[in-house]
């Protein structure tokens, strides 16, 4: 058999009409963008007046502004809250539902359905659930005796509020991921164990969490991303970053220095920083390998 | 876990039912507010199944969420699936099959984009759409987005390198260019992760909300979500009966869509894993 297409170079006429419109796009809108994000992290501008050099004083600026402080601690708290939920719950789900019985799949769907609603629509039905009043959470704890707090109103709570909605809409990806790494263990290597006499939580314990482990760390790394930078849509439209900016993430305080404040200098310096961190946490925990998903589905 | 005790069975399947039920509530919860009567969506306590089934609540939806919302959005959703596969798949195939100068330095650069988030780049993309003049303007919506290619060329790469040279060599033995080869052979055998693909497309971009945002100021430019977040804000004067079926419309035709093509999402989603 002969190999002749590959040992030589083809017609640069071909390889440009595939991938010469792509190349211009990708160039002009993300790869100079990238540049230009860094570049404009070094000057002081608002859109109206002239660019000014500043050089580093937009970063030396992060150090002492109290809301960008207070914004990443915000951020740090809804990672936690965020993440480990979902990581956590989505392994959980995945192996409560890889099983399958008479109308199994109608219940399936149920799982995977938030991630058909977008982030906005999520956030206008989620406050409405919360509300204090006609909420069903509010309804199901009187039933208890219990007052609950409004909700989104509280400084205590709209954060952890928030997150119980970024879980919900977060644990379809993790879940199919997860149902993907499980569909391919060794049905022989369970078998084998269930003869050896492994209960449910030896084969979890020894089998089946040993498999899932890289997936893991992809899905972890997804929604640490995810949660960082996507998180906007939900904050904005639930709590605006209220109240007392008690759910003002670095994501909403970048989106208000640029677009309400206009210094888009300094949003830059922020967004820059905030990409670096998220690069190197990414790079610690998911060596570059494989991918995850483009801005994420969701 | 296939086998056991039919008692522990039992308790399986109802954990599956119960948790399934649980993920699906704040959508029934939706569905029956979106029924219900103005007073009855405000009445104290609440109700747990509407006591008359208001169908008169999706005309006032379809008059809030506006006709241009609901076109732009249609508009927005095709136009970025569309241009983004026909850029993602030859990309994708002449980084896996055709030989060229500079080949390996261009996948360098998609794969290493993966891994800068489209809000990064925010700031300097609106601020090349404005000077454009592409503000309030389909093109400033939609050509940012479509740019985001990193993804697509990737998966897309990876399906072709495991395609076998010999079914196109034969081809261009036979005298035929990349055109044809592209649109005899290779397209006909490209159906799976191009349903995969555009099931996520589609999802993504009818959800988008920070690009529309940020490149339109113009009500005629809405899309759906720009029209929905509205209805959230604390000044908004929309009952909430009318405010959860707008939030049942704009997302029922994504509901449908997923239903139908839910083998598709998955592969799509879960496929990143394989390779």
């Amino acid at each position: 058999m002969r190999r002749k297409s590959n040992a030589r170079t083809d017609s640069p006429f071909w390889a440009f009409l595939f991938v010469g419109p792509n190349l211009i796009l990708f160039t002009v809108f993300i790869v100079l963008p990238i540049i230009a994000a860094f570049a404009l992290s070094l000057y002081d501008w608002n859109l109206i007046s002239e660019p000014r050099f500043v050089g580093i004083r937009n970063y030396t600026d992060i150090l002492n502004d109290a809301r960008a402080l207070n914004s990443v601690v915000k951020t740090v708290y809804l990672v936690v809250l965020g993440v480990v939920p979902t990581v956590v719950l989505s392994f959980f789900l995945a192996v409560l539902i890889n099983t399958t019985f008479p109308g199994y799949s109608v219940f399936r769907t149920m799982y995977l359905l938030p991630i058909v609603i977008s982030f906005v629509a999520s956030a206008v039905l989620w406050r409405f659930i919360y509300d204090p009043r006609v909420g069903p959470i509010a309804e199901l704890l009187s039933a208890f005796g219990v007052t609950g707090p409004n909700w989104l109103k509280d400084t205590t709570w709209a954060l952890p509020a928030l997150s119980v909605v970024i879980v919900w809409l977060r644990l379809p990806l993790g879940i199919i991921l997860y149902l993907a790494a499980l569909q391919q263990i060794n049905p022989q290597l369970m078998e084998a164990a269930e003869i050896d006499g492994a209960g449910p939580w030896a084969k979890l314990r020894h089998i089946i969490w040993p498999n899932v482990m890289p997936v893991t760390l992809l899905i972890l790394v997804i929604n640490l991303r995810g949660i960082i930078f996507d998180s906007f849509d939900v904050v904005q439209v639930m709590t605006g970053g209220g109240p007392l900016n008690s759910t003002d993430i670095l994501i909403r305080y970048i989106y208000d220095m640029a677009f309400a404040q206009l210094r888009l200098g300094y949003a830059s310096a922020l967004s820059t920083v905030l990409f670096v961190i998220v690069a190197i946490l990414a790079l610690i925990f998911n060596p570059p390998r494989r991918k995850p998903i483009n801005g994420d589905p969701v | 876990m296939s086998v056991g005790h039919p008692w522990r069975r039992r308790f399986h399947v109802s954990a599956v039912i119960f948790f399934g039920l649980l993920m699906a509530a704040p959508f029934y919860w939706m569905i029956i507010n979106s029924f219900k009567s103005s007073q009855e969506v405000a009445a104290y306590p609440p109700t747990w199944w509407p006591r008359e089934w208001h169908l008169d609540n999706i005309g006032a939806a379809l008059v809030f969420l506006d006709s241009a919302a609901i076109v732009n959005s249609v508009i927005f959703t095709i136009a970025v699936t569309l241009c983004q596969l026909i850029l993602v798949v030859m990309t994708g195939f002449a980084l896996a099959k055709m030989q060229f100068l500079g080949k390996n330095l261009l996948f360098a650069m998609f794969v290493i984009t993966i891994f800068v988030p489209f809000q990064v780049v925010l700031i300097p993309t609106f601020i090349l759409v404005r000077n454009l003049n592409w503000i309030d303007t389909f093109w400033g919506l939609i050509i940012p987005v479509v740019a985001q290619t990193s993804f697509g060329v990737f998966i897309f790469r990876q399906f072709y390198i495991s395609m076998p040279n010999e079914i196109l060599d034969a081809a261009k033995i036979d005298g035929a260019n990349w055109g044809q080869v592209f649109m005899q052979i290779v397209l006909p055998l490209s159906g799976p992760p191009i349903a995969a693909y555009t099931a996520v497309t589609v999802l993504t971009a009818w959800n988008m909300y920070v690009w529309p945002l940020i490149s339109t100021t113009e009500k005629s430019m809405r899309v759906l979500p720009l029209a929905i977040a509205g209805l959230g804000s604390q000044t908004s004067q929309t009952p909430p009966n009318i405010a959860m079926m707008a939030v049942l419309l704009s997302t029922l035709p994504i509901i449908i869509f997923f239903i139908l093509c839910q083998r598709y999402f998955i592969n799509g989603l879960g496929g990143a894993l394989k390779e």
